[in-house]
Protein backbone atom coordinates (compact mmCIF):
# COMPACT_ATOMS: atom_id res chain seq x y z
CA UNK A 1 0.00 0.00 0.00
CA UNK A 2 2.95 2.34 0.36
CA UNK A 3 3.52 2.47 -3.39
CA UNK A 4 1.04 2.83 -6.19
CA UNK A 5 0.27 -0.54 -7.75
CA UNK A 6 2.30 -0.77 -10.97
CA UNK A 7 -0.43 -2.70 -12.73
CA UNK A 8 -2.75 0.31 -12.46
CA UNK A 9 -1.09 1.97 -15.40
CA UNK A 10 -2.61 -0.74 -17.57
CA UNK A 11 -6.10 0.24 -16.45
CA UNK A 12 -7.93 2.78 -18.60
CA UNK A 13 -8.23 6.40 -17.46
CA UNK A 14 -11.51 7.36 -15.82
CA UNK A 15 -13.03 10.43 -17.47
CA UNK A 16 -15.62 12.59 -15.79
CA UNK A 17 -19.19 12.34 -17.08
CA UNK A 18 -18.96 16.10 -17.43
CA UNK A 19 -15.61 16.20 -19.23
CA UNK A 20 -17.19 17.88 -22.26
CA UNK A 21 -19.69 20.04 -20.40
CA UNK A 22 -18.50 23.66 -20.81
CA UNK A 23 -20.14 24.71 -17.53
CA UNK A 24 -18.29 22.01 -15.62
CA UNK A 25 -14.94 21.81 -17.41
CA UNK A 26 -13.18 24.23 -15.10
CA UNK A 27 -14.27 22.68 -11.81
CA UNK A 28 -13.56 19.15 -13.07
CA UNK A 29 -10.02 20.23 -13.90
CA UNK A 30 -9.70 21.78 -10.45
CA UNK A 31 -10.82 18.51 -8.91
CA UNK A 32 -8.36 16.51 -10.97
CA UNK A 33 -5.61 18.88 -9.88
CA UNK A 34 -6.52 18.16 -6.24
CA UNK A 35 -6.47 14.37 -6.62
CA UNK A 36 -2.78 13.80 -5.82
CA UNK A 37 -3.19 15.77 -2.58
CA UNK A 38 -6.30 13.81 -1.62
CA UNK A 39 -4.60 10.50 -2.33
CA UNK A 40 -1.59 11.55 -0.23
CA UNK A 41 -3.90 12.39 2.67
CA UNK A 42 -5.76 9.11 2.37
CA UNK A 43 -2.49 7.12 2.32
CA UNK A 44 -1.12 9.05 5.31
CA UNK A 45 -4.28 8.54 7.33
CA UNK A 46 -4.41 4.84 6.55
CA UNK A 47 -0.74 4.19 7.23
CA UNK A 48 -0.72 6.13 10.49
CA UNK A 49 -3.87 4.38 11.71
CA UNK A 50 -5.80 7.67 11.84
CA UNK A 51 -9.35 6.40 11.68
CA UNK A 52 -11.01 9.76 12.22
CA UNK A 53 -9.16 11.44 9.37
CA UNK A 54 -9.64 8.50 7.04
CA UNK A 55 -13.37 8.48 7.69
CA UNK A 56 -13.62 12.22 7.08
CA UNK A 57 -11.68 11.96 3.82
CA UNK A 58 -13.86 9.09 2.64
CA UNK A 59 -16.99 11.07 3.57
CA UNK A 60 -15.82 14.11 1.62
CA UNK A 61 -15.02 12.11 -1.50
CA UNK A 62 -18.33 10.31 -1.23
CA UNK A 63 -20.16 13.60 -1.24
CA UNK A 64 -18.09 15.20 -3.99
CA UNK A 65 -17.37 12.34 -6.44
CA UNK A 66 -20.68 12.13 -8.26
CA UNK A 67 -20.97 15.91 -8.40
CA UNK A 68 -17.77 16.11 -10.42
CA UNK A 69 -18.95 13.31 -12.70
CA UNK A 70 -17.36 10.32 -10.97
CA UNK A 71 -20.14 8.13 -9.57
CA UNK A 72 -17.57 5.33 -9.20
CA UNK A 73 -15.64 7.49 -6.72
CA UNK A 74 -18.76 8.18 -4.71
CA UNK A 75 -19.47 4.44 -4.64
CA UNK A 76 -15.97 3.41 -3.58
CA UNK A 77 -15.63 6.20 -1.02
CA UNK A 78 -19.06 5.31 0.34
CA UNK A 79 -18.09 1.68 0.72
CA UNK A 80 -14.93 2.70 2.60
CA UNK A 81 -16.81 5.09 4.87
CA UNK A 82 -19.49 2.51 5.70
CA UNK A 83 -16.84 -0.13 6.50
CA UNK A 84 -14.97 2.33 8.73
CA UNK A 85 -18.11 3.23 10.65
CA UNK A 86 -18.91 -0.46 11.11
CA UNK A 87 -15.47 -1.18 12.62
CA UNK A 88 -15.34 -1.87 16.33
CA UNK A 89 -13.64 0.85 18.41
CA UNK A 90 -10.38 -1.08 18.65
CA UNK A 91 -10.56 -2.49 15.14
CA UNK A 92 -7.43 -2.20 13.04
CA UNK A 93 -7.53 -0.19 9.85
CA UNK A 94 -6.01 -3.11 8.01
CA UNK A 95 -9.58 -4.41 7.83
CA UNK A 96 -10.34 -1.75 5.21
CA UNK A 97 -7.15 -2.10 3.16
CA UNK A 98 -9.06 -3.41 0.18
CA UNK A 99 -11.51 -0.53 0.15
CA UNK A 100 -8.70 1.99 0.46
CA UNK A 101 -6.84 0.33 -2.40
CA UNK A 102 -9.91 0.40 -4.60
CA UNK A 103 -10.54 4.06 -3.88
CA UNK A 104 -6.96 5.11 -4.55
CA UNK A 105 -6.93 3.12 -7.79
CA UNK A 106 -10.01 4.91 -9.01
CA UNK A 107 -8.52 8.26 -8.02
CA UNK A 108 -5.38 7.46 -9.95
CA UNK A 109 -7.41 6.53 -13.02
CA UNK A 110 -9.47 9.69 -12.69
CA UNK A 111 -6.34 11.82 -12.54
CA UNK A 112 -5.35 10.45 -15.93
CA UNK A 113 -8.76 10.77 -17.54
CA UNK A 114 -9.69 14.40 -17.35
CA UNK A 115 -8.24 15.80 -20.53
CA UNK A 116 -9.07 12.98 -22.90
CA UNK A 117 -11.87 13.80 -25.29
CA UNK A 118 -12.32 17.37 -24.09
CA UNK A 119 -11.23 20.25 -26.31
CA UNK B 1 -36.14 57.13 -3.10
CA UNK B 2 -39.71 56.02 -3.00
CA UNK B 3 -39.34 52.81 -4.97
CA UNK B 4 -36.06 51.40 -3.74
CA UNK B 5 -37.94 48.11 -3.57
CA UNK B 6 -37.96 47.86 -7.34
CA UNK B 7 -34.29 48.71 -7.59
CA UNK B 8 -33.43 45.86 -5.25
CA UNK B 9 -35.28 43.42 -7.51
CA UNK B 10 -33.16 44.41 -10.49
CA UNK B 11 -29.86 43.60 -8.79
CA UNK B 12 -28.57 40.04 -8.92
CA UNK B 13 -30.22 37.89 -6.23
CA UNK B 14 -27.78 36.68 -3.61
CA UNK B 15 -27.58 32.98 -2.76
CA UNK B 16 -25.80 32.28 0.53
CA UNK B 17 -24.30 28.80 0.72
CA UNK B 18 -23.38 27.57 4.20
CA UNK B 19 -21.39 24.35 3.90
CA UNK B 20 -18.03 23.20 5.26
CA UNK B 21 -17.17 21.37 2.03
CA UNK B 22 -15.06 23.25 -0.49
CA UNK B 23 -16.31 20.83 -3.16
CA UNK B 24 -19.91 21.83 -2.59
CA UNK B 25 -19.04 25.50 -3.05
CA UNK B 26 -17.09 24.77 -6.20
CA UNK B 27 -19.78 22.61 -7.74
CA UNK B 28 -22.57 25.01 -6.86
CA UNK B 29 -20.62 27.89 -8.35
CA UNK B 30 -20.34 26.01 -11.63
CA UNK B 31 -23.98 24.88 -11.66
CA UNK B 32 -25.66 28.03 -10.41
CA UNK B 33 -23.64 30.56 -12.41
CA UNK B 34 -26.05 30.52 -15.38
CA UNK B 35 -28.87 31.39 -12.98
CA UNK B 36 -27.62 34.98 -12.69
CA UNK B 37 -27.05 34.58 -8.97
CA UNK B 38 -24.41 36.10 -6.81
CA UNK B 39 -23.05 33.22 -4.72
CA UNK B 40 -21.78 34.01 -1.26
CA UNK B 41 -19.69 31.34 0.43
CA UNK B 42 -19.64 30.46 4.13
CA UNK B 43 -17.66 27.52 5.45
CA UNK B 44 -19.24 27.41 8.89
CA UNK B 45 -22.48 28.19 10.70
CA UNK B 46 -21.18 31.27 12.52
CA UNK B 47 -19.67 32.67 9.30
CA UNK B 48 -22.96 32.02 7.54
CA UNK B 49 -25.00 33.82 10.18
CA UNK B 50 -22.74 36.87 9.97
CA UNK B 51 -22.96 37.00 6.18
CA UNK B 52 -26.74 36.48 6.24
CA UNK B 53 -27.01 39.82 8.00
CA UNK B 54 -24.23 41.78 6.29
CA UNK B 55 -25.09 40.60 2.78
CA UNK B 56 -28.85 39.87 2.82
CA UNK B 57 -29.54 36.83 0.64
CA UNK B 58 -32.64 35.95 -1.39
CA UNK B 59 -32.09 32.25 -0.65
CA UNK B 60 -29.92 30.22 1.73
CA UNK B 61 -28.51 26.74 1.06
CA UNK B 62 -27.67 25.22 4.42
CA UNK B 63 -25.68 22.06 5.11
CA UNK B 64 -26.88 20.16 8.15
CA UNK B 65 -23.73 18.14 8.70
CA UNK B 66 -21.23 20.79 9.73
CA UNK B 67 -18.71 20.09 12.51
CA UNK B 68 -18.67 23.41 14.37
CA UNK B 69 -22.25 24.60 14.65
CA UNK B 70 -25.06 22.12 14.08
CA UNK B 71 -27.15 22.98 10.98
CA UNK B 72 -30.38 22.93 12.94
CA UNK B 73 -28.97 25.54 15.27
CA UNK B 74 -28.07 27.74 12.31
CA UNK B 75 -31.57 27.30 10.92
CA UNK B 76 -33.11 28.21 14.25
CA UNK B 77 -30.96 31.33 14.40
CA UNK B 78 -31.91 32.38 10.88
CA UNK B 79 -35.60 32.05 11.65
CA UNK B 80 -35.45 33.84 14.98
CA UNK B 81 -33.67 36.90 13.59
CA UNK B 82 -36.15 39.42 12.10
CA UNK B 83 -33.49 40.47 9.61
CA UNK B 84 -33.30 36.97 8.10
CA UNK B 85 -36.50 35.17 9.03
CA UNK B 86 -38.24 35.62 5.69
CA UNK B 87 -35.39 34.30 3.54
CA UNK B 88 -36.22 30.84 2.12
CA UNK B 89 -33.81 28.15 3.34
CA UNK B 90 -33.05 24.97 1.40
CA UNK B 91 -31.46 22.36 3.64
CA UNK B 92 -28.73 20.09 2.24
CA UNK B 93 -28.03 16.88 4.08
CA UNK B 94 -26.14 13.62 3.84
CA UNK B 95 -28.02 12.40 6.89
CA UNK B 96 -30.62 9.79 6.12
CA UNK B 97 -33.08 9.92 8.99
CA UNK B 98 -36.68 10.91 8.15
CA UNK B 99 -36.82 12.67 11.50
CA UNK B 100 -34.24 15.15 10.23
CA UNK B 101 -36.52 16.06 7.34
CA UNK B 102 -39.39 16.66 9.73
CA UNK B 103 -37.22 18.75 12.02
CA UNK B 104 -35.89 20.82 9.11
CA UNK B 105 -39.36 21.65 7.82
CA UNK B 106 -40.64 22.24 11.34
CA UNK B 107 -37.88 24.76 11.93
CA UNK B 108 -38.92 26.60 8.78
CA UNK B 109 -36.91 25.24 5.85
CA UNK B 110 -38.79 25.42 2.55
CA UNK B 111 -37.00 22.48 0.94
CA UNK B 112 -34.77 19.52 1.78
CA UNK B 113 -32.23 17.98 -0.57
CA UNK B 114 -30.14 14.89 0.24
CA UNK B 115 -26.45 14.61 -0.62
CA UNK B 116 -24.92 13.65 -2.90
CA UNK B 117 -27.41 15.81 -4.74
CA UNK B 118 -28.34 15.97 -8.38
CA UNK B 119 -27.07 19.41 -9.29
CA UNK B 120 -29.66 19.98 -12.01
CA UNK B 121 -32.40 19.20 -9.53
CA UNK B 122 -30.85 21.53 -6.99
CA UNK B 123 -30.76 24.29 -9.58
CA UNK B 124 -34.49 24.09 -10.24
CA UNK B 125 -35.25 23.94 -6.53
CA UNK B 126 -33.18 27.09 -6.04
CA UNK B 127 -35.19 28.78 -8.80
CA UNK B 128 -38.41 27.80 -7.06
CA UNK B 129 -37.16 29.18 -3.76
CA UNK B 130 -36.19 32.46 -5.45
CA UNK B 131 -39.66 32.80 -6.95
CA UNK B 132 -41.01 32.35 -3.44
CA UNK B 133 -38.61 34.95 -2.12
CA UNK B 134 -39.68 37.47 -4.75
CA UNK B 135 -43.35 36.94 -3.95
CA UNK B 136 -42.72 37.40 -0.23
CA UNK B 137 -40.83 40.62 -0.90
CA UNK B 138 -43.59 41.95 -3.12
CA UNK B 139 -46.23 41.11 -0.51
CA UNK B 140 -44.46 42.86 2.30
CA UNK B 141 -43.76 45.90 0.17
CA UNK B 142 -47.30 46.12 -1.21
CA UNK B 143 -48.48 46.69 2.31
CA UNK B 144 -46.19 49.70 2.64
CA UNK B 145 -46.77 51.45 -0.66
CA UNK B 146 -49.24 54.23 -1.33
CA UNK B 147 -51.67 53.15 -4.03
CA UNK B 148 -52.15 56.51 -5.74
CA UNK B 149 -48.55 57.67 -5.97
CA UNK B 150 -46.35 54.57 -5.64
CA UNK B 151 -44.42 56.31 -2.87
CA UNK B 152 -43.89 54.63 0.49
CA UNK B 153 -46.85 55.09 2.82
CA UNK B 154 -47.14 56.17 6.45
CA UNK B 155 -46.72 52.61 7.76
CA UNK B 156 -43.34 52.48 6.08
CA UNK B 157 -42.33 55.87 7.44
CA UNK B 158 -43.31 54.80 10.97
CA UNK B 159 -41.19 51.69 10.63
CA UNK B 160 -38.25 53.35 8.93
CA UNK B 161 -37.91 56.62 10.83
CA UNK B 162 -36.88 55.26 14.26
CA UNK B 163 -34.26 53.08 12.55
CA UNK B 164 -32.78 56.10 10.79
CA UNK B 165 -32.68 58.13 13.98
CA UNK B 166 -30.94 55.39 15.95
CA UNK B 167 -28.55 54.85 13.07
CA UNK B 168 -27.78 58.56 13.20
CA UNK B 169 -27.19 58.44 16.95
CA UNK B 170 -25.15 55.23 16.88
CA UNK B 171 -22.87 56.13 14.01
CA UNK B 172 -22.84 59.92 14.26
CA UNK B 173 -24.18 60.29 10.75
CA UNK B 174 -25.92 63.33 9.32
CA UNK B 175 -29.71 63.13 8.96
CA UNK B 176 -32.50 65.39 7.77
CA UNK B 177 -36.26 65.03 7.62
CA UNK B 178 -38.86 67.22 5.94
CA UNK B 179 -42.65 67.30 6.17
CA UNK B 180 -44.44 68.78 3.16
CA UNK B 181 -48.02 69.93 3.14
CA UNK B 182 -49.73 71.42 0.10
CA UNK B 183 -51.25 74.87 0.50
CA UNK B 184 -55.03 75.36 0.09
CA UNK B 185 -55.32 71.87 -1.27
CA UNK B 186 -58.91 71.47 -0.15
CA UNK B 187 -59.95 74.31 -2.42
CA UNK B 188 -58.33 72.59 -5.43
CA UNK B 189 -60.49 69.55 -4.76
CA UNK B 190 -63.60 71.65 -4.14
CA UNK B 191 -63.15 73.89 -7.16
CA UNK B 192 -61.83 71.47 -9.76
CA UNK B 193 -62.95 68.08 -8.48
CA UNK B 194 -61.21 65.08 -7.00
CA UNK B 195 -59.55 63.89 -10.23
CA UNK B 196 -57.82 67.27 -10.35
CA UNK B 197 -56.78 66.87 -6.71
CA UNK B 198 -55.42 63.39 -7.43
CA UNK B 199 -53.45 64.73 -10.37
CA UNK B 200 -51.83 67.33 -8.14
CA UNK B 201 -50.92 64.67 -5.54
CA UNK B 202 -49.39 62.55 -8.26
CA UNK B 203 -47.57 65.60 -9.55
CA UNK B 204 -45.97 66.14 -6.15
CA UNK B 205 -44.94 62.48 -6.06
CA UNK B 206 -43.28 62.89 -9.44
CA UNK B 207 -41.39 65.96 -8.21
CA UNK B 208 -40.18 64.04 -5.17
CA UNK B 209 -39.05 61.11 -7.28
CA UNK B 210 -37.26 63.47 -9.62
CA UNK B 211 -35.45 65.48 -6.95
CA UNK B 212 -34.78 62.89 -4.29
CA UNK B 213 -31.71 60.70 -4.42
CA UNK B 214 -31.50 56.94 -4.29
CA UNK B 215 -30.88 56.92 -0.56
CA UNK B 216 -33.80 59.24 0.30
CA UNK B 217 -37.11 57.81 1.50
CA UNK B 218 -40.11 59.71 0.12
CA UNK B 219 -43.47 58.93 1.74
CA UNK B 220 -47.03 60.00 1.27
CA UNK B 221 -48.30 60.34 4.83
CA UNK B 222 -51.92 60.80 3.86
CA UNK B 223 -54.11 63.32 2.04
CA UNK B 224 -51.87 66.12 0.86
CA UNK B 225 -49.06 65.50 3.34
CA UNK B 226 -45.66 64.01 2.47
CA UNK B 227 -42.46 63.28 4.35
CA UNK B 228 -38.93 62.79 3.12
CA UNK B 229 -36.17 61.10 5.10
CA UNK B 230 -32.71 62.12 3.92
CA UNK B 231 -29.99 59.97 5.47
CA UNK B 232 -26.40 61.22 5.45
CA UNK B 233 -27.62 64.72 4.64
CA UNK B 234 -27.09 67.82 6.76
CA UNK B 235 -29.65 70.58 6.95
CA UNK B 236 -27.90 72.85 4.44
CA UNK B 237 -27.98 70.22 1.72
CA UNK B 238 -31.52 69.23 2.65
CA UNK B 239 -32.59 72.84 2.41
CA UNK B 240 -31.27 73.05 -1.15
CA UNK B 241 -33.22 69.92 -2.02
CA UNK B 242 -36.44 71.15 -0.41
CA UNK B 243 -36.16 74.53 -2.12
CA UNK B 244 -35.78 72.84 -5.50
CA UNK B 245 -38.90 70.80 -4.82
CA UNK B 246 -40.83 73.85 -3.65
CA UNK B 247 -39.88 75.92 -6.67
CA UNK B 248 -40.50 73.18 -9.22
CA UNK B 249 -43.87 72.43 -7.68
CA UNK B 250 -44.86 76.09 -7.64
CA UNK B 251 -43.95 76.50 -11.31
CA UNK B 252 -45.81 73.40 -12.38
CA UNK B 253 -48.72 74.02 -14.77
CA UNK B 254 -51.72 71.74 -14.26
CA UNK B 255 -53.57 70.73 -17.48
CA UNK B 256 -56.95 70.70 -15.73
CA UNK B 257 -56.50 74.21 -14.31
CA UNK B 258 -53.62 76.01 -15.99
CA UNK B 259 -54.62 79.29 -14.41
CA UNK B 260 -54.25 77.90 -10.93
CA UNK B 261 -50.88 76.95 -9.54
CA UNK B 262 -50.42 74.98 -6.32
CA UNK B 263 -47.77 75.60 -3.72
CA UNK B 264 -46.41 73.70 -0.74
CA UNK B 265 -45.16 74.54 2.74
CA UNK B 266 -42.25 72.59 4.13
CA UNK B 267 -40.99 72.03 7.67
CA UNK B 268 -37.42 70.78 7.73
CA UNK B 269 -35.14 69.57 10.54
CA UNK B 270 -31.59 68.35 10.09
CA UNK B 271 -28.33 67.54 11.78
CA UNK B 272 -24.70 67.17 10.74
CA UNK B 273 -24.00 64.59 13.40
CA UNK B 274 -25.51 62.56 16.23
CA UNK B 275 -28.47 64.67 17.27
CA UNK B 276 -29.82 64.06 20.75
CA UNK B 277 -33.50 64.20 19.80
CA UNK B 278 -35.73 61.16 19.97
CA UNK B 279 -37.59 60.06 16.86
CA UNK B 280 -40.77 61.71 18.18
CA UNK B 281 -38.99 64.96 19.01
CA UNK B 282 -37.66 65.18 15.47
CA UNK B 283 -41.20 64.85 14.12
CA UNK B 284 -42.51 67.46 16.53
CA UNK B 285 -39.77 69.86 15.50
CA UNK B 286 -40.51 69.35 11.80
CA UNK B 287 -44.23 69.82 12.47
CA UNK B 288 -43.55 73.07 14.27
CA UNK B 289 -41.50 74.32 11.36
CA UNK B 290 -44.30 73.38 9.00
CA UNK B 291 -46.74 75.32 11.17
CA UNK B 292 -44.44 78.34 11.06
CA UNK B 293 -44.17 78.05 7.28
CA UNK B 294 -47.97 78.15 7.02
CA UNK B 295 -48.26 81.00 9.53
CA UNK B 296 -45.59 83.08 7.78
CA UNK B 297 -47.35 83.02 4.42
CA UNK B 298 -47.06 79.47 3.00
CA UNK B 299 -45.08 78.40 -0.07
CA UNK B 300 -41.82 78.35 1.83
CA UNK B 301 -39.36 76.16 3.68
CA UNK B 302 -38.69 76.69 7.39
CA UNK B 303 -35.62 74.81 8.56
CA UNK B 304 -33.86 74.14 11.87
CA UNK B 305 -30.40 72.71 12.48
CA UNK B 306 -30.45 70.40 15.50
CA UNK B 307 -26.77 69.53 15.40
CA UNK B 308 -25.51 69.45 19.03
CA UNK B 309 -23.52 72.62 19.80
CA UNK B 310 -20.35 70.70 20.64
CA UNK B 311 -20.32 69.09 17.20
CA UNK B 312 -20.99 72.44 15.56
CA UNK B 313 -18.07 73.97 17.46
CA UNK B 314 -15.86 71.11 16.30
CA UNK B 315 -16.85 71.69 12.71
CA UNK B 316 -15.88 75.28 13.44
Amino acid sequence: MAEPNPSWGALPPLPSLYANDPAMKEVVEEFIGDIPERVRSIRTAFESGNRVDLTRLAHQLRGAGAGYGYPALTSAAGALEDQLRALSSDGALSAVAQEVDELIMLCERASRGGRSGSN
Amino acid sequence: MGLEANRHEEAQPVALVIDDSVDVHRLLRARLKPEGLELVQALSGPEGLTLAVSKPPSVVLLDLDMPEMDGFEVLRNLKENPATQHVPVIVLSGLQSPQDKVTAFDLGAVDYVTKPFDLTELRVRVRAALRLSQLLTMLSQRAQIDGLTGLWNRAHFDKRWPDEVSGCVRHGRALSMAILDMDHFKSVNDTYGHPAGDAVIQGMATQLQRECRQSDVACRMGGEEFAVIMPDTNVEAALVLCERIRVAFEKQVWPRHPERHVTTSIGLVGSSGSATLSAEEWIEAADQNLYRAKAEGRNRVVATDVTPRAKLAQAG
